[in-house]
């Protein structure tokens, strides 16, 4: 056998490895014989087990070592999670729609502001004939216009501001959730 | 040989070996191939699997145009080994005393 022989038959054999660890077996047994030396290299070669031995021997080692790194789902995992989906896969959707509704619910809250203060800068129009007729109802109904843009707006704002926080808090949340299940 | 070379004190020959010197396969080869005989059981996969549990640890030196990769032990390494070399003085003397 010549070296070339033996080097393709290990990476022949080795093929149901990682392509890390067939380059590291070949440049193991390529320096190996490089070491030997030319003359050296019948005898170095035949001093070494057969490659299709070394390369069962290897796959071996590589099955029993690394396959447990990574971790296996145990059975009674499968079972409860089978168990578990007519119960959690509602369950999970109706949380889900629940937080999808408290947040429209905040929005159009929001929106009930927004038509508020939309509503007092009308009135706002409305009390200037009302100027002509009497000054002080028309004082009246220009001031609590005013009172509805002010209490609008801030409606508008503050719950603007609480329907970001709450989507971000939400997909905080989610987001935690799924990178946990994913580091185990 | 007479008496086949279990795996845990290939292991620990080969430790020993590279604790005394850092080198290379082929050379770690022939000190080993001295003592003991490596044809059924070649020293990459050894290599392998104690580099896999950070027993050993690498690192290239370009030697003539082409790559070294030489073996050197870690702590953890050397920890073991002198384990193993406790462990096998008791086992020899417990040997020793039959024999």
């Amino acid at each position: 056998m010549t070296r070339e022989e033996f080097l393709s038959i290990l990476e022949k054999r080795l093929k149901a490895l990682p392509k890390e660890e067939i380059e590291n077996a070949i440049a193991y047994y390529t320096e190996y014989l490089s070491e030997a030396g030319k003359e050296n290299e019948q005898e170095a070669l035949s001093k070494l087990a057969p490659p299709k031995q070394i390369a069962s021997k290897l796959i071996a080692e590589f099955a029993i070592s690394d396959k447990p790194h990574s971790k296996p789902v145990s059975l009674s995992t499968i079972i409860w999670a089978v168990l578990a989906a007519p119960i959690a896969i509602p369950i999970a959707v109706t949380v889900l729609v629940l937080l999808l509704s408290i947040v429209l619910l905040l929005f159009t809250f929001s929106l009930v502001g927004v038509v508020f203060a939309f509503c007092g800068f009308l009135l706002t129009l409305t009390s200037i004939p009302v100027f002509i007729t009497s000054f002080s109802t028309g004082l009246f109904v220009l001031g609590s216009s005013l009172i509805y843009i002010s209490l609008g707006s801030l409606l508008a704002w503050s719950l603007h501001k609480l329907t970001k926080l709450t989507v971000a808090w939400i997909i905080q949340i989610i987001s935690k959730l799924i990178l946990r299940r994913s580091a185990k | 040989m007479t008496f086949p070379i279990a795996s845990k004190l290939l292991d620990a020959c080969v430790l020993s070996v590279i604790s005394k010197e850092d080198t290379y396969g082929y050379d770690l080869t022939q000190k080993l191939g001295n003592t003991i005989e490596l044809s059924e059981s070649t020293l990459y996969p050894v290599l392998r699997r104690l580099l896999k549990d950070n027993l050993l640890e690498t690192y290239d030196v370009a030697y003539d145009g082409r790559n070294r990769r030489y073996y050197k032990i870690t702590t953890k390494g050397n920890e073991l080994l002198q384990e193993y070399i406790l462990a096998w003085q008791d086992h020899k003397n417990k040997i020793e005393s039959l024999l």
